[in-house]
């Protein structure tokens, strides 16, 4: 154990490429001089290294590898030109918890990053947004597939969207949702273009926690998905609470 | 000697092999790795086109920078997928490549990858039920930051930001959370000391 913990959380963050340009060679340098460090560092370059493996299997198109087989033949060796230094994505600063400004986040970029902003905008607590879009489409290029996953004290509860664009439905399928109270219901929000939430539908999940509702209309337009809890049976026209469930499907 | 050859050689052979320009070496390395590496590009990007883009990108620099490649200093299957990490959150974020500084695989890191036996398939099998399950172990404040940043690729600080808690909470989290992990997994062989 050494004697500068601060360090090693450093450290923990270096090897995980969480750290800031600022602060790498500072951390590079220490771990130069520390023997303890860097040990430390191994040890946990071996945890991140194990990471990928993580990752659910997913079978690349067979084309992938004729694509790169094709390509290696034609390719002559090259040299790599040397790197030059990173950047770092600066995030817009965080809101207030109010769900217009969650709204109006969306109006800035559809890019995955922001629909974590909001979940930082909401303060949301045990839910938080996954990060993770998984828009696939399915043989044909009108079929839209995202995924939207909770995590936090909600992980392994999910929402795959299907966009059938061209017969102009969408499916949502909820899995692994918590039950709500008897008076309560979950909501479903479409987020359009402008950033304002439509009603979706609600509902409630079965004892396996799952659900499908089916949207007479294809979400051309909208920029995301939302879940609130509301008072029931019906839902409300306008959220009332803070969503509990948000990702980007265009 | 045809591709299924090759299946018994190790990655350090292959890249070997590679070196010398052997395409039935990339060929079987992608057969080895080619899923896993477009399974980690679509976890980050969520975007099967550009995760083919991604895997692309990177065997073929494999290939053409092969004789560089030095396996004292860690596995093809580690230099791989964090190439295919780095690359698919540049995507993601919108940058070039060659604007990212590709972190030099540390000297420390052992040849983690599964050996030259003819269970390769049934061992890293093993090995990737034995990651997920050392992932569920975790409390969900310390997956949840792990997770930001390796397939999210956030900085300890925009996590800190997003998720409203302090700085040193968020590398505390990190932290233990890589603890952990190597720990469970070392107690069950994944891992080496």
């Amino acid at each position: 154990m050494s004697d500068h913990p601060d360090l090693e959380n450093d450290v923990a963050a270096y090897v995980l490429g969480a750290a800031v340009p600022e602060e790498t060679e500072s951390i590079r340098a220490h771990l130069e001089g520390c023997g303890s460090c860097r040990e430390l560092a191994g040890r946990l370059q071996r945890a991140v290294d194990a990471l990928p493996l993580a990752t659910e299997t997913i079978q690349p198109p067979a084309r992938l590898k004729a694509k790169i087989m094709a390509a290696a033949a034609a390719s002559p060796r090259s040299v790599v030109a040397p790197p030059t230094r990173a950047r770092v994505l600066q995030l817009p600063r965080v809101r207030p918890n109010r769900w217009s400004e969650f709204a109006s986040s969306f109006r800035y970029s559809s890019e995955v990053a922001v629909a974590a902003l909001a979940v930082a905008v909401l303060g949301l607590g045990a839910w938080n947004v996954s990060l993770l879009r998984n828009q696939m489409p399915v043989g044909q290029p009108q079929v839209l597939r995202t995924t939207v996953t909770g995590q936090g004290q909600m992980i392994g509860s999910q929402a795959k969207v299907i966009d059938l664009r061209d017969q102009g439905v969408a499916l949502v399928s909820f899995s692994h949702m918590p039950s709500v109270g008897t008076d309560k219901v979950y909501e479903l929000w479409l987020i359009n273009s402008a950033g304002n939430p439509e009603p979706g539908g609600v509902f409630r999940p079965d004892v396996d926690g799952s659900k499908i509702l089916v949207l007479a209309k294809n979400l051309k337009g909208y920029r995301a998905i939302a879940v609130t809890i509301e008072q029931g049976p019906d839902g409300t026209q306008a959220p009332t609470q803070p969503s509990t469930f948000t990702g980007p499907v265009a | 000697m045809g591709v299924d050859a090759l299946g018994g050689l190790s990655d350090v052979e292959l890249a070997e092999r590679l070196a010398a320009g052997d395409t039935q070496a990339l060929e079987q390395l992608y057969d080895r790795y080619g899923s896993l590496a477009y399974s980690v590009s679509v976890r980050v990007l969520g975007d099967p086109g550009k995760a083919e883009d991604v895997v692309q990108d990177v065997f073929l620099k494999l290939w053409n920078n092969a004789a560089r490649f030095d396996s004292q200093k860690g596995s093809l299957r580690t230099w791989l997928m964090t190439a295919v990490r780095n690359r698919s959150i540049d995507y993601l974020r919108g940058r070039g490549a060659h604007e990212r500084i590709e972190k030099e695989i540390p000297e420390h890191v052992e040849a983690s990858g599964v050996g030259s036996d003819p269970w390769r398939e049934v061992a890293a099998g093993l090995e990737r039920d034995a990651v997920k399950a050392a992932i569920e172990t975790l409390p969900p404040d310390q997956r949840q930051a792990v997770e930001l940043a390796y397939f999210g690729g956030y900085s300890h600080r925009e996590i800190a930001e997003m998720i409203r808690v302090p700085l040193s909470t968020v590398k505390g989290r990190m932290r233990l959370a890589l603890e952990k992990l190597h720990s469970y997994l070392q107690g069950r062989g994944f891992v080496y000391e």
